[in-house]
């Protein structure tokens, strides 16, 4: 073994060593969380609702988690332009998760800076649901090189 | 672009020691919302933050108002919600990490503040401490080795098992908490790679999970790893059943730290139990790699 120190803990997980850096040329990432906050009646049925970006850089889409809901629901996303993400509602239940280890979205889907994340969300529980929905990524920054 | 699972490489002409940034909300008044609050840093390096642990144990439930938010070194919100901040977790990664210069501060918004408690008559004992865990960033000429070996080796699987007895109670006289107790494991044969730690009671089938004390570990040459004690379940890497995760996927410290032959693993143990809970014992498991020369 080389007498040379060690740079990472074998034993924990790659967030907690650190990830090189992987932001494209000309550019920086930076951690960034947009929520989704809503409060449905029972069996409401929201159509195009969405998270709106910021104007300061792009977002790059990378995971999602559903912080908190009372209830069962279905949502359905879609990307900035409106592309759909999925063919039909998919059941909350199949996209649980918590901030350590949420549903990824793989690869990551970018949404320009004032642009959109589309959802529909249909309350199935039959009473008052709180949600919050939590779309992780990074904000994407240009920067000169 | 990928994340690619390599080896993470510090930029050349630095140095990383594992460090955390520990939030003492334990003085905080309970159901107050707190906006801006500010955790500075020691002024002695920069700090690059990898995952937050311990948020849930400061605010309320999500349905009774409890929500965070934090911020970036400009303080630039990193969560998108400026209003009402988003729901709490016990473990909260940063990807990809945060880097805060030199003298920069931590801010974090907490709201509908509820302490977590340890139940202990009138005068109940919190243990609500926010832990910002990560790396201070030293230059090469700055810092100072911690992980080299100064002699060919070979590495080892090592456990070096502690007994640990808190006969002392959180609150010495009144309500004026008792210090911390120093204690030490000797590295009594060769280098020592810390790679985890794990706590569990005599008798019990999984992993400590409640906040019976906090701890400050120390690295050989006793510098502290964190600013505050940080209680236990934040670090302990132990399993409360096989099937289930550690609560707060602690692990301590990252990056490893060697302990050379001679050298003592030094933790401070602060006290979290009612005086009618003294004595406890408990198992602290430093696990790791033994440098066996060749």
């Amino acid at each position: 073994m080389p007498q040379i120190e060690t740079l990472v803990n074998p034993l924990a997980p790659p967030v907690y060593n650190g990830f090189n850096n992987t932001s494209p040329l000309g550019y920086v990432d930076v951690d960034f969380t947009y929520p989704y906050d809503v409060t449905l009646t029972a069996n409401q049925f929201l159509r195009d609702q969405s998270i709106s970006t910021t104007n300061d850089a792009d977002f790059e889409w990378r995971a999602l988690v559903i912080a908190y809901s009372t209830g069962a629901f279905n949502v359905r996303f879609a990307d900035s332009q409106g592309y759909y993400l999925s063919n039909g509602m998919i059941v909350s239940a199949n996209i649980i998760g918590d901030a350590a280890s949420p549903y990824p979205i793989f690869p990551g889907i970018l949404i320009p800076a004032g642009g959109r994340i589309g959802i529909d969300i249909q309350d199935t529980s039959g009473s008052t649901n709180v949600i919050q929905l939590l779309a992780r990524g990074v904000k994407r920054y240009r920067i000169d090189v | 672009m990928r994340l690619i699972e390599q080896p993470y490489i510090t930029p050349p002409g630095y140095r990383d020691f594992p460090f955390a940034y520990v939030y003492d909300a334990t003085s905080l008044t309970d159901g107050t919302t707190y906006m801006d609050i500010q955790i500075p840093t020691q002024g002695d390096s920069d700090f690059i933050l990898r995952h937050i642990a311990g948020v849930s144990n400061c605010v309320d439930t999500f349905a009774n108002g409890g929500r965070w938010n934090f911020k970036g070194h400009a303080r630039q919100y990193a969560i998108g919600n400026q209003s009402t901040g988003i729901q709490s977790y016990k473990n909260w990664p940063v990807v990809p990490e945060k880097l805060f210069k030199y003298n920069e501060s931590l801010w974090i918004d907490l709201y509908t503040v509820k302490r977590a408690v340890n139940a202990c008559g009138g005068t109940p004992i919190p243990y609500s401490y926010i832990a910002f865990f990560g790396v201070k960033r030293f230059t090469d000429n700055q810092g100072y080795p911690t992980r080299a070996t100064n002699y060919p080796y070979k590495e080892k699987l090592q456990r070096y098992e502690y007994t640990l007895t808190i006969d002392w109670a959180h609150f010495a006289t009144g309500t004026t908490p008792a210090p911390p107790h120093t204690f030490v494991q000797v590295m009594d044969n060769f280098d020592f790679e810390l790679l985890r730690m794990t706590v569990a009671q005599p008798g019990q089938t999984g992993t400590l999970t409640s906040q019976d004390f906090a701890m400050t570990l120390y690295d050989a040459n006793n510098h502290q790893l964190s600013n505050n004690p940080i209680p236990q379940g934040y670090w302990n890497a132990g399993k409360p059943t096989p099937s289930t995760q550690p609560p707060y996927q602690g692990i301590m410290p990252v990056p490893s730290l060697v302990y050379p032959a001679g050298s003592s693993i030094r933790f401070d143990i602060t006290s979290l139990l009612c005086s009618t809970s003294i004595p406890q014992t408990y198992n602290i498991s430093f696990e790791g790699l033994w440098r066996l020369p060749c």
